[in-house]
């Protein structure tokens, strides 16, 4: 009898366990409203719809028509200025687009602008220096406000105010030399020089100076807005309803919104930080849309039935960079063989990036040829450099690399043939990469030394002593995207080579190679997209003969969507921007 | 008493000044705060120039430390860059009660904290409870029935529990009990989230959200708790003072509970006691793989985002409740131990 109490215990541990099992909450709400209704809505006619109709809230008893997300990281801000985190500019797709988006098919779709500017409307300028752009009437604020020029200007203040501390204020500062509005609905640029990737870069949001001059007025700064944790008011298909740290974002319906009361009442964000608990959640269908899953998770979930899974051109490239410095004041220059041509030729020779496609990353992607890669600006004869083991042998025996003292590695006047080879720490098939690059090179005669990096880290600046941007490498792996979909790069400029006058350089390859400075700095100001896209072409030619860079994987995002949902056209710029068209069948 | 408090009280204060600076100089090592305010691309030359100064991060470490402490409200800073000291900083610092904005979220750091604060300790308390409630279950039993056969099925959970590493114990909930269930038709735990936001935040939904994250942490304490109780009992239960109370009759519950139990709950204070103020903490692992709003994620978050603000926030808050709660584990071995004294 002396167990008694044990027994007891246990039976009611037993019994609650049951009954907590048995007590289960109620489902949410099903989404039952016939999908007749909302499917046959085509984006034109949901523009044309009066406000008054677009007004409407949907029945009380009506089940409320949701999709849920789930984000790897929370956004540190809701206010773009502040943020250059990728899943902040995710969550502002939501509600606050700027001027156009970029759709599925990287054109651009209208928002806050009313036609796009080219110089056959004649809203560029012949010399570039100017853009006017007519701004949409319909646009308004979800207080009812109108989205005016006025907006924009205001922006354009903010960023460039130096009592805010703003995540860039690149090319603003940089390249506008003023902005005006001759009237309520038209923004007129100047450029101090032409700049080409002013699609992409400028104006891809927009604040509410009618909430935020106030703020800016009182506090001297807008760096503790409440607008910027709490956008309600907004110009896009969704309003912020709710954001709890840490654990979601839930967006309503903008009856504001210009095209229309979107399709969904709301969109729920819930922040996942583990990429396993992401991949139950895409199981248990407890999340209808999975963002940036890696390759190795493809064939666990192209074995679901009521999930799809596709992949978007995101303009990343994983990458290989050579330090080419030779500067005697460079802090670390890179190896010696690698100012030969032939020696880079052999390195991409000597690995057979195919095979590293097909079974490190389950054949979900392939090398690239150039790094813009899928784009118009792709130059398409580049040479992709296909394993040929004999002919990476032969590169190195021509360019004087042999192995004299027979220790299985090349050398060359007393120099061995050993490169370091550096990623960050603790991504899985990056270390698997290396692994397998190693044996390959090892089988040309080409030692490697793996020294790899933290992520907080390895993207040190020069100024403090970043590993990589102190040239502390020989190879160094990462992923790397331009102004995606705009195809400009700086950071393969001369100017940007780091050094202690200009400790802030991102140019971390060394490399200056004049040729191609100009091509870079022509591109950066040819706005006709046709004479861009050959000098594309020429970069990209002269990039792939020479091997300045060597794509190892193309690198496009991987995303499941439930096929409870319809409508999601997922773009590799603006990934949500038909978000006011979204549905769900079921 | 009251004067052994105030002595320990003045002792922590240079104790809480020390282990601040080793802190800071410790968070400032770790990484390059703007390198991850690119997002997925790297930041800009001029912006990094730019925010460098903006942020305070071009003054020498020490002057640095020194406006995090005392603020930089009563001295002249150049807001533009352009090398001269335009107006006065905004900073209060920490001994005003300031603890600086986020880097990341441009908020008070300290009203990022208390955002957590509250989930953290739903979770951990009751994970608390749970641990000392089956700990004490477990350990008393299994020392009460030494050799029997529960006894060994204890030992052997209890070795196999704290042995398993905890993402791993996490992840096999979620996937036997969320997943899995769900697949073959079962009630089936939420995999991630405080609450179904469909249905809102209520105690239900919280109730049923918490299960498996607490089952996870609780699984792992009980585990080496149920053996330290265990042990602690087997040689109270041995002393002359339990055959005594035995011997003048008392039932067994009294015995146990009343004498054997208080004794060997001595040491146990001290790891509770240990353990309370790192409940602030968080769990990190188990907070990030079911998604839990709380402060281990927010350290995890910060940490991985040199977030030097919110890092020191943490850990000073947390150093002084450790300060804190050691002079109170000692005060409480008064109560529990007469012949302990400080007077």
């Amino acid at each position: 009898m002396k167990r008694d109490w044990l027994y007891t215990v246990l039976a009611v541990v037993v019994v609650a366990a049951v009954l907590l099992t048995a007590c289960q909450p109620a489902p949410p709400p099903a989404t039952e409203a016939p999908p007749e209704e909302v499917t046959e809505a085509p984006p034109e006619e949901a523009t044309e719809a009066p406000p008054e109709e677009a007004t409407e809230a949907p029945p009380e008893e009506e089940a409320l028509k949701t999709v849920t997300l789930t984000f790897f990281e929370e956004p540190d801000t809701l206010n773009y200025v502040y943020s250059g985190m990728w899943y902040a500019q995710l969550a502002m797709d939501f509600f606050n687009p700027g001027l156009w988006t970029w759709d599925n098919n990287l054109e651009p779709s209208l928002e806050m602008a009313a036609e796009f500017p080219t110089k056959g409307n004649g809203l560029i300028s012949e010399d570039g220096l100017t853009i006017t752009i007519p701004l949409n009437e319909d646009a308004e604020w979800s207080d009812g406000e109108p989205v005016t020029a006025d907006d924009f200007i205001f922006t354009y203040d903010m960023i460039v105010d130096p009592a805010n501390t703003v995540q860039s204020t690149w090319p603003y500062a940089e390249y506008l030399e003023s902005i005006t509005a001759p009237d309520d609905y038209t923004l007129v640029l100047k450029f101090t020089e032409p700049f080409a990737p002013w699609a992409t870069t400028i104006f891809q949001f927009v604040m509410p100076e009618h909430v935020l001059r106030p703020v800016f007025e009182t506090e001297g700064t807008l760096d503790s807005a409440e607008w910027n944790r709490n956008p309600t008011v907004v110009n896009g298909a969704f309003i912020v309803k709710e954001w709890v740290a840490a654990s979601h974002i839930i967006f309503e319906a903008n009856d504001n919104y210009w095209r229309g009361r979107p399709t969904l009442d709301e969109v729920y964000i819930l922040i996942v930080p583990d990429d396993e608990a992401q991949m139950a959640a895409i199981q248990t269908g407890d999340t209808d849309v999975g963002i940036f899953l890696s390759y190795a998770d493809i064939p666990t979930i192209e074995a679901l039935d009521d999930v799809d899974v596709i992949t978007v051109l995101s303009g990343y490239n994983e990458s290989w960079f050579f330090n080419l410095n030779t500067d005697e004041t460079a802090a670390d220059n890179g190896h010696l063989a690698l100012q030969d041509v032939r020696v880079r030729q052999a390195i991409a020779y000597a690995m057979d990036l195919d095979a590293i496609c097909e079974e490190l990353l389950f054949g979900g992607t392939y090398p690239p040829a150039t790094l813009w890669e899928e784009m118009p600006f792709a130059y398409p004869d580049a040479e992709l450099y296909k394993y040929d083991k004999a002919k990476a042998e032969a590169l190195l025996d021509d360019a004087g690399w042999v192995d004299t003292n027979d220790d299985g590695t090349r050398d060359k006047d007393g120099v061995e043939l050993v490169l370091t080879y550096s990623t960050t720490a603790g991504r899985e098939v990056r270390e698997q990469t290396q692994v397998v690059a190693q044996q390959y090179l090892a089988d040309v005669g080409i030692g490697i030394e793996i020294a790899n990096n933290s992520y907080d880290t390895m993207w040190n600046s020069y100024g403090d002593d970043g590993p990589i941007s102190t040239g502390q490498y020989d190879i160094a792996e990462w992923s790397t995207v331009g102004d995606f979909p705009d195809p400009n790069y700086s950071d393969w400029l001369c100017s940007e080579i780091p050094s202690d006058e200009s400790p802030d350089g991102e140019n971390w390859y060394g490399l200056c190679d004049e040729e191609l400075d100009d091509l870079f700095q022509a591109q950066a100001v040819e706005v006709d997209p046709d004479k861009r896209i050959q000098i594309f072409h020429d970069i990209g030619k002269m990039m792939s003969e020479k091997v300045y860079w060597l794509g190892v994987w193309h690198d496009n995002d991987v995303w499941t969507i439930n096929k409870r949902t319809s409508n999601i056209k997922i773009s590799g710029a603006d990934p949500f921007w038909n978000c006011f068209e979204w549905d769900v069948s079921e | 008493m009251t004067r052994y408090v105030v002595r320990r009280l003045l002792q922590a204060i240079p104790q809480l000044l020390i282990i601040s600076i080793i802190l800071f100089i410790l968070v400032n090592a770790m990484g390059d705060p703007l390198a991850s305010f690119g997002g997925r691309r790297r930041i800009r030359s001029g912006d990094r120039e730019r925010l460098t100064r903006q942020l305070g991060l071009d003054k020498p470490i020490l002057v640095q430390y020194a406006i995090w402490l005392a603020g930089n409200d009563w001295m002249k800073v150049d807001v533009n860059g352009d090398g001269i000291l335009d107006e006065y900083g905004t900073r209060r610092g920490v001994l005003r009660g300031d603890f600086g904005k986020s880097f990341m979220e441009k908020r008070p750091a300290l009203e990022i904290i208390g955002e957590r604060v509250p989930n953290t300790l739903l979770l951990m308390l009751t994970c608390e409870v749970v641990i000392l409630f089956f700990s004490l279950l477990i350990g008393i039993y299994s020392a009460l029935r030494q050799y029997s056969v529960l006894d060994y099925v204890f030992t052997a959970f209890s070795f196999i529990g704290y042995s398993m590493p905890i993402f791993w114990l996490a992840l096999i909930l979620m996937y036997v009990f969320a997943v899995n269930f769900k697949r073959w038709g079962l009630p089936h735990f939420p995999t991630v989230g405080m609450y179904d936001l469909a249905v809102g935040r209520t105690v239900g939904q919280i109730a049923w959200h918490m299960v498996l994250p607490v089952a996870t942490i609780s699984i792992m304490s009980v585990a080496g708790y149920s053996r330290y109780v265990r042990s602690q009992m087997l040689e109270v239960i041995s002393q002359d003072y339990i055959r005594t109370a035995y011997a003048k009759g008392l039932p067994e519950r009294m015995v146990i509970l009343g004498h054997a139990l208080k004794n060997a709950a001595l040491p146990l204070v001290t790891i509770v006691g240990m353990d309370l103020p790192l409940l602030l903490s968080g769990a990190v692992v188990t907070e990030s793989i079911f998604a839990w709003p709380g402060m281990g994620r927010l350290f995890w978050d910060a940490a991985r985002d040199t977030d030097i603000p919110v890092l020191m926030g943490i850990m000073v808050i947390i150093s002084i409740l450790v300060v804190l709660f050691q002079i109170i584990t000692d005060i409480t071995y008064t109560f529990l131990d007469p012949r302990i004294r400080y007077d």
